[in-house]
């Protein structure tokens, strides 16, 4: 049976890693710097960074979603930013991810959030397609920028 | 001359009205007010920060931006959602001092990175980014669920 929470202090290991589990399978190991106290410090402390949820299947581990707020000054209103939603590989095909998604949309609608907002990589197809059978807009011409590392360091002189 | 100031509450009827003409520029709709902006900007746990652009003491812009989250950094970065130069004052560098000023905050309060979005077909506004040695992550699709989707998922939840 599943049950999904909201995710405490005492989970900091879990979520290390369901992290670096989720950065595995979108092939960014390799950038992942994260640590358990990372987590613990920017989410669970005075004013947290980030909210997450746990799904469990049975009492296991089975994925998790964490998301932070953004802000429009046209709506004059905060939004929901989901940075991350998985599964774990042998829970898939269950509902989970359609579960946890609803439960992060639920939180969005009863805090009035104005927006629901989110990422996903160009390939993951079964993603996409199970997003745009929910209802959500593609905003297909914006496209990601930033700054960070040398290029940060030279733009800031 | 330039020079870039952090907003504070009593910046709340200007900031409004810059707000307002950026939706103009950009034919969006607006529904944001001076009460928004007071609450959520300048209160005790501000959801945004914003800087005013000044040309020789007169306002001619604003920027917003947020913190963001990075779980795989482990670490905020600084997310610019709005960076308004009024018409009469663009071409003078000032989207650029505006980017330089926000990475020095980053470089000195550890943000992992600056980050913002660009429309694919503002060609000369990607050149301009890539210059600045910006990566642009061509690989990411943006989605967004609006207030009635929204509800229609949190339904079916129950």
């Amino acid at each position: 049976m599943l049950t999904i929470r909201a995710a405490t202090a005492n989970d900091a290991p879990l979520l290390n890693t369901l992290i670096h589990e989720l950065a595995e399978y979108e092939r960014l190991v390799h950038e992942t710097i994260v640590t358990e106290e990372d987590i613990l410090r920017d989410g669970f402390g005075p004013s947290p960074k980030f909210r997450a949820l746990i799904a469990e299947w049975d009492g296991q581990l089975a994925g998790y979603a964490l998301h932070f707020d953004f802000y429009s000054t046209f709506q004059g209103r905060a939004g929901l930013f989901l940075e991350d939603i998985f599964v774990r590989a042998q829970f898939r095909k269950q509902g989970i991810g359609k579960a946890l998604f609803k439960r992060v949309a639920a939180v969005a609608w009863e805090e009035e959030y104005f927006c629901m907002r989110w990422e996903v990589l160009d390939w993951n197809t079964p993603a996409i397609e199970f997003y745009k059978q929910w209802g959500a807009e593609f905003l297909n011409e914006w496209k990601a920028a930033m700054l960070l590392g040398d290029a940060l360091q030279a733009a800031a002189e | 001359m330039l020079s870039i100031r952090q907003a504070d509450a009593r910046d709340a009827s200007l900031l409004l009205t810059l707000i307002h003409e950026f939706a103009e520029f950009e034919r969006l709709p607006v529904k944001v007010t001076r009460e928004d902006l007071l609450r959520d900007g300048f209160g005790p746990q501000p959801k945004f920060h914003a800087l005013i652009t000044e040309w020789n003491g007169t306002a001619i812009g604003y920027a917003m931006f947020f913190e963001s989250y990075s779980s795989f950094d482990g670490c905020t970065a600084i997310y610019l959602e709005d960076v308004y130069v009024r018409s009469s004052h663009r071409g003078k560098g000032i989207g650029r001092a505006v980017i330089a000023h926000l990475a020095a905050l980053a470089v000195k309060e550890n943000y992992s990175s600056v980050r913002w979005q660009v429309l694919d077909w503002n060609a000369p506004a990607i050149e301009f980014y890539r210059n600045l040695g910006a990566e642009l992550l061509d690989d990411r699709k943006v989605f967004a669920l609006r207030r009635e989707a929204m509800l229609r998922m949190a339904e079916n939840l129950r």
